[in-house]
C-alpha cells in the first residue's frame, strides 16, 4: 500500500504540473457552466418545465468532462509514457508497467469528485 | 561454479538484419564487465535483450539463476539497470523520482545518502529537467543503484561527465565492487574501461573480436595502450589513417 500511495502522490502532483487534467477536467466543465448560466440563466430548459436549461445540461457536461479527462487521458498517458519510456523502466523493476497506469485511475477519479464536489455552486 | 550473469548464443536482428549472432558470455559475482564497440555495433541491444526489456531472437539469458522473461518480478528485485537514453516524467522533481523508485524495492538504500555521495544533494527538489546533462547522468546511477542490487547494469554510464565526476562514479562503483556488486556496463571511454573492468568484450560485426582481460587484449594487440588496442580489435585505426 506505500508503493500504491507513494505512486498516486507523485501521479496526482504530475497531473497538476501537467495542467492538461486540471485544464480538461477543471477547467473546461467550469468555464462551459459559467458561459451556459451567462447566455441561459435561470431559464427554464423548456416552456413548461421546472428545471433550467443549465441544470438540464450539467448531465453532458459531466459526461464531456468525464470523458474528456477519463477516456482520452489514459490513452494520452500511455502513449507519452510509452514514447518517454517510462513504461521500459518499470521493466526492469519489480512492479509492472500495468500497475503504474492503474495508479493513475484512482488520480483520475480525484479530479472527477473534485468536479462533482463544486457542482451545487455551479447551477445555484 | 554457476556465473552471476550466463549468456549463451544470444541473437537479434532488426529488419532481417544481424545486430547480435549466436553470443555468449558469462560474468563471476563481483566482476566488472565491460561490452565494448563501435556506435551502433550491438551493445545496448546485447544489454536490452539479457534485460528482456528487448525479445532476444534466440538465446537463453540467466541472471543470479533466473530468466528474466519468466521470472522478471523476482529478478529485479536484485538488479539495477540504468538506461543509456533518459526515462522519467516531465515535470518531476529527483526527490519524487527517487521517492517512486524507493518504494518499488523492499529493502533499497537510502536515495539521500546516495544524492550526497554522487553530489546531488543540493537538487533534490529541483526538477530532473533542470539538472544539466551530467547531473541527470549521476541521477540515472542513482536509480539504478537504489534498489540495492548485487548485480547493476551500467549502459554508457559517464557519457557526459566531467573529469571530476566520472572519477567520483569510478570510486562509489569500485567500493560498491568490494561488497560484492557485479557490474556489466557499456563504455567509449577506455580509462574508464582499464580502472573499472575486470574482463572486457569488444563487439564487432555480431559477434566479440576479443574477450578477455584489458592486459591481454593489449598483449594480443601490436600496440601498448589499450585505446590503440580497442581501434585494432575494431578494425577502426585504418579509418583513421587514411
Amino acid at each position: 500500500m506505500n508503493k500504491f500511495f507513494t505512486m498516486l502522490k507523485t501521479e496526482l502532483k504530475l497531473s497538476f504540473r501537467g495542467m492538461d487534467m486540471v485544464i480538461f477536467a477543471l477547467c473546461m466543465p467550469v468555464v462551459v457552466s459559467v458561459i451556459l448560466g451567462v447566455i441561459y440563466g435561470a431559464k427554464t430548459a423548456v416552456p413548461g418545465v421546472e428545471y433550467t436549461f443549465l441544470e438540464q445540461s450539467f448531465g453532458a457536461l459531466s459526461t464531456i468532462a468525464i470523458c474528456a479527462g477519463g477516456v482520452m487521458g489514459l490513452p494520452l498517458l500511455i502513449s507519452d509514457y510509452h514514447q518517454k519510456k517510462i513504461l521500459k523502466r518499470y521493466k526492469v523493476t519489480p512492479t509492472s508497467p500495468a500497475f503504474l497506469l492503474a495508479v493513475w485511475l484512482p488520480a483520475s477519479c480525484i479530479f472527477r469528485c473534485s468536479f462533482f464536489q463544486g457542482q451545487p455552486y455551479l447551477t445555484k | 561454479m554457476e556465473k552471476t550473469i550466463q549468456i549463451s548464443g544470444l541473437s537479434k536482428s532488426y529488419d532481417g538484419k544481424k545486430v547480435i549472432e549466436n553470443l555468449s558470455f558469462s560474468v563471476a559475482a563481483g566482476e566488472v564487465y565491460g561490452l565494448l564497440g563501435a556506435n551502433g555495433v550491438g551493445k545496448s541491444t546485447t544489454i536490452e535483450c539479457i534485460l528482456g526489456t528487448k525479445k532476444a531472437d534466440s538465446g537463453t539469458v540467466r541472471i543470479l539463476g533466473l530468466d528474466p522473461w519468466t521470472e522478471r518480478k523476482q529478478l529485479f528485485k536484485q538488479v539495477g539497470v540504468q538506461f543509456q537514453e533518459a526515462n522519467y516524467p516531465d515535470k518531476i522533481k529527483v526527490k519524487e523520482l527517487c521517492e517512486e523508485t524507493t518504494c518499488l524495492y523492499r529493502y533499497p538504500m537510502a536515495y539521500k545518502e546516495l544524492l550526497h555521495k554522487f553530489g546531488l544533494s543540493d537538487k533534490e527538489n529541483a526538477f530532473v529537467n533542470e539538472l544539466s546533462g551530467g547531473q541527470k547522468q549521476k541521477l540515472f546511477i542513482v536509480l539504478s543503484l537504489i534498489p540495492n542490487p548485487r548485480v547493476v547494469f551500467l549502459d554508457e554510464l559517464t557519457t557526459g561527465l566531467d573529469t571530476k565526476a566520472r572519477r567520483g562514479v569510478w570510486k562509489s562503483l569500485l567500493e560498491l565492487k568490494k561488497n560484492g556488486l557485479t557490474i556489466v556496463l557499456s563504455s567509449h571511454f577506455m580509462d574508464e574501461v582499464e580502472i573499472l573492468c575486470d574482463r572486457i568484450g569488444i563487439l564487432k560485426d555480431g559477434g566479440f573480436a576479443f574477450e578477455g582481460t584489458v592486459k591481454e587484449a593489449v598483449a594480443l594487440s601490436p600496440y601498448e595502450k589499450m585505446e590503440d588496442a580497442y581501434l585494432w580489435f575494431t578494425g577502426e585505426e585504418d579509418e583513421d589513417n587514411e
